[in-house]
C-alpha cells in the first residue's frame, strides 16, 4: 500500500516536472515576437510541404507545355511564371518544398539519432570504445562535409534515398563531437553514478537517464541541421548530383535556370529566394529554441 | 610540450592514410565500372583486360590502395580516367589558386569581423548590436552559390562592372571573394562577440576598470588580448573550411581551383582526380588544425599543463608536500 502510494507520488511529481519544463520553454518562446514569427513561418512551410498535392496537383509541376516557355512572373495562370519546358514555377516551388523538407528532416533526424547513440556509447563506456569512435570521427572530419556528401552522391548515384544517406553522413562528425561533450558532462552527474551503483544496465541508464538529458541539445542542433541539410541538398542538386530530372527540387531548378540566365533571370532568382527564406525561418526558430531551452545562453552565439 | 608536439605531428601521416582509405572505399562503392566508362562502345575482352591493367584496376581493392599510397608518396597521383594524363599535372597548379581565394577572404574577414565583433560585445543589447545580429542571421541563411549567381547577374551581366569568369585581374576576384566572405563573416562576427563577452565578464577586467584604466585600454589590452586565443582557433578553422567550402564559389565563377576540379571530376566519374583533390583538401585541413593545436599549446599554459606527464607531476607534488613538512 505504502509502496504504491509512493510510486503514485513519484509519477505525479514526474508529470508535474515534465509539464512545467516544456511549458516553461513554451512560455519563453511565446514571449518573443521573432520566435513566434519564425515558428509560424516554419509551420506554413511544413503545411505547404505536407498538403502540396491539395494546393496544386503534382501533375502541374511536371507537365510540359511548349507554348508557355519562359513566361515572366505575374502571367495569368502562372503566378511565378514558367520555366524552359513551360512548367509552372509556383507548382514546382511548392512541390520542391516537399522534397526539400523530406530530405532535410529525415537526414537531420537520422544523423542526430546515430550521433546521439554514438555519443552515449562514448560517454557510458569510455576507454577504447570512446577512443575508436572518436578516431573514426576524426578521420571523417578531416574532409569538408560538402566533399563527403559529394563523394557519397557520386558513388551511390542520383535519387532521394542516396541524397539522404549522403547528408546524414556529412552531418555525423560535428554532431557526434557536440553531443558527446554534453553526454560526457551528464555522465559525470551524481544520478548516473547512483544508477550505476544500483545496478542499472548500461542500456537502461542510457535510455532512462542519459538520453532525456540530451533532448534539448538534440532539438537545438536538429533544427539547425535541417536548414544546413536543405541548403546542402540544394547545393548537390545544383551541381547535378541531387535528384533525378522531373522531380521538382530547388537546387536543380537553380541549375536549370543558369542556362537561361540571359533571357529569364527569374528562374534563378525565385528558387534561391525561397531557399534563403526557408533557411532564415528555420535558423531563427533554432536560435529561439536555444534561447528558450537555455535562458543563460541568451543572445550568445 | 615537446612530447605533445611530436605525438601530434606523428599522428598526421596516420590520419592521412586513414582518410585516403576512407575516400578510397567510398569512391569504389559505385557500381559503375570505370573500365567500361573509358572503353569505346565496341570492345573485346582483351581490350578490357588491357585497360584494367593499365590503370591497375585488375587488382583487388586493398592492393590498389597500397599501390596508390606508395605512388602518391613519390608524387605520382595516378592517371586521370578523363584526360589519360598524370593527375598531378592537372591538379598541382590549382592549389595556389584555391589557397589565394581562401587567404584573401580570411584576411578581409579578420579585418572587418574582429572590430565589428568587439563593437557588438562592448555595446551589448544596444541597437547596433541587434542590427549586426539580425544582419548576421540574414547573411548566414543565404545559400552561397545563389548569392554568387545573383551578384554575377546583377554586376557582371546587367551592369558589366566585373568580368563573368576567369582569374586574371583584381576585378576578377571581387565577386568571388565577396560571395565566399559573406556567409562566413556572419558567423565570425557572432563568434568574436561571444568570445569577447566571455572575457569582458572576467575578474581581471573588473580589476582593470577599478584601477581606473582607460576604457580603450581595458577593452583592447585586457579583454581582447585574452579573447584572441579562441578567435585565432576560429579563424584557422574557417580558413581550412574555406579551402574546401569554396567548391561552389569556384564553380559559379569558373575559377580553376581545386574545388572546380572536384565538381568536374565527379561529373565525369574521374576517380583518381577526385581522390587527389579530396586528399589535398584533407591535407590542408589537417595541417591547419595541427598548427592551431600546437600554437594554442604554446601560448596557453593551461593546455600545456594537461599534457605534462601525470606521474612526474604527482611525484613532484608529493615531494613538495614532504618538503613543506
Amino acid at each position: 500500500m505504502a509502496v504504491s502510494a509512493d510510486a503514485s507520488v513519484v509519477t505525479t511529481q514526474k508529470k508535474l516536472k515534465r509539464n512545467s519544463q516544456s511549458r516553461e520553454v513554451w512560455e519563453r518562446l511565446k514571449s518573443r515576437p521573432t520566435s513566434m514569427i519564425a515558428l509560424f513561418g516554419v509551420l506554413i512551410l511544413i503545411f505547404v510541404a505536407i498538403f502540396a498535392d491539395l494546393l496544386i496537383p503534382y501533375e502541374v509541376a511536371i507537365r510540359q507545355v511548349a507554348a508557355n516557355k519562359l513566361l515572366p512572373p505575374g502571367t495569368p495562370g502562372h503566378l511565378l511564371g514558367t520555366d524552359h519546358f513551360g512548367r509552372d514555377m509556383l507548382a514546382r516551388i511548392i512541390h520542391g518544398a516537399r522534397t526539400a523538407l523530406l530530405i532535410g528532416v529525415t537526414s537531420a533526424g537520422a544523423s542526430l539519432l546515430i550521433s546521439t547513440i554514438l555519443a552515449c556509447l562514448c560517454a557510458m563506456f569510455g576507454g577504447w570504445v570512446d577512443n575508436i569512435i572518436m578516431r573514426v570521427i576524426d578521420v571523417i572530419s578531416c574532409i569538408p562535409g560538402l566533399v563527403v556528401a559529394l563523394a557519397i552522391c557520386a558513388a551511390l548515384g542520383n535519387g532521394i534515398p542516396q541524397l539522404i544517406v549522403a547528408l546524414t553522413f556529412s552531418g555525423l562528425p560535428m554532431h557526434t563531437k557536440m553531443v558527446r561533450s554534453v553526454a560526457l558532462r551528464v555522465s559525470q552527474m551524481d544520478y548516473i553514478e547512483s544508477a550505476v551503483a544500483l545496478g542499472g544496465s548500461p542500456g537502461y541508464i542510457m535510455y532512462r537517464h542519459l538520453f532525456p538529458n540530451l533532448t534539448s541539445i538534440m532539438i537545438i542542433n536538429g533544427t539547425a541541421q535541417v536548414s544546413i541539410n536543405i541548403m546542402m541538398g540544394a547545393t548537390l542538386g545544383f551541381i547535378g548530383l541531387g535528384i533525378k530530372a522531373p522531380t521538382p527540387e530547388w537546387g536543380t531548378m537553380l541549375a536549370e535556370g543558369l542556362n537561361f540566365m540571359l533571357r529569364n533571370q527569374y528562374m534563378v532568382l525565385i528558387p534561391g529566394l525561397i531557399l534563403a527564406i526557408s533557411a532564415l525561418l528555420i535558423n531563427t526558430l533554432g536560435d529561439s529554441l536555444r534561447d528558450a531551452f537555455d535562458p543563460q545562453l541568451k543572445g550568445r552565439a | 610540450m615537446l612530447k605533445y608536439a611530436i605525438k601530434r605531428i606523428l599522428m598526421v601521416p596516420i590520419l592521412l592514410l586513414l582518410v585516403a582509405l576512407f575516400i578510397f572505399i567510398l569512391l569504389n562503392l559505385s557500381e559503375a565500372d570505370p573500365v567500361l566508362l573509358m572503353l569505346p562502345q565496341e570492345y573485346t575482352q582483351a581490350d578490357y583486360d588491357a585497360m584494367a591493367a593499365k590503370f591497375g584496376l585488375d587488382k583487388p581493392l586493398i592492393v590498389q590502395y597500397f599501390n596508390w599510397v606508395v605512388k602518391s608518396v613519390q608524387g605520382d597521383m595516378g592517371i586521370s580516367y578523363k584526360t589519360k594524363g598524370p593527375v598531378a599535372d592537372d591538379v598541382v597548379f590549382r592549389i595556389p589558386i584555391s589557397l589565394k581565394l581562401a587567404f584573401i577572404t580570411t584576411l578581409i574577414m579578420v579585418v572587418i569581423g574582429i572590430p565589428l565583433g568587439v563593437m557588438c560585445a562592448v555595446k551589448q543589447y544596444t541597437a547596433f548590436d541587434s542590427i549586426i545580429n539580425i544582419l548576421a542571421k540574414f547573411m548566414g541563411s543565404i545559400p552561397g552559390f545563389w548569392l554568387g549567381l545573383m551578384l554575377l547577374i546583377e554586376f557582371s551581366i546587367n551592369r558589366r562592372w566585373f568580368p563573368i569568369y576567369g582569374i586574371g585581374t583584381v576585378k576578377h576576384w571581387v565577386l568571388p571573394v565577396f560571395t565566399l566572405l559573406l556567409p562566413f563573416l556572419a558567423n565570425y562576427v557572432r563568434q568574436v562577440r561571444s568570445a569577447m563577452l566571455d572575457c569582458i565578464r572576467q575578474d581581471y577586467v573588473r580589476t582593470a576598470r577599478s584601477k581606473g584604466a582607460k576604457e580603450s585600454r581595458v577593452i583592447f589590452r585586457e579583454a581582447l588580448k585574452n579573447a584572441l586565443l579562441p578567435i585565432i582557433t576560429l579563424t584557422g578553422g574557417i580558413f581550412a573550411t574555406m579551402i574546401g567550402g569554396a567548391v561552389l564559389v569556384e564553380k559559379v565563377f569558373a575559377i580553376p581551383g581545386v574545388g572546380f576540379k572536384i565538381v568536374e571530376a565527379i561529373n565525369t566519374r574521374d576517380i583518381p582526380t577526385l581522390l587527389a583533390c579530396t586528399m589535398i583538401l584533407a591535407v590542408f585541413t589537417i595541417i591547419v588544425q595541427l598548427v592551431i593545436d600546437l600554437s594554442y599549446a604554446l601560448v596557453d599554459p593551461r593546455i600545456r599543463g594537461t599534457f605534462a606527464t601525470k606521474k612526474k607531476s604527482r611525484r613532484s607534488r608529493i615531494k613538495k608536500v614532504e618538503e613543506v613538512r
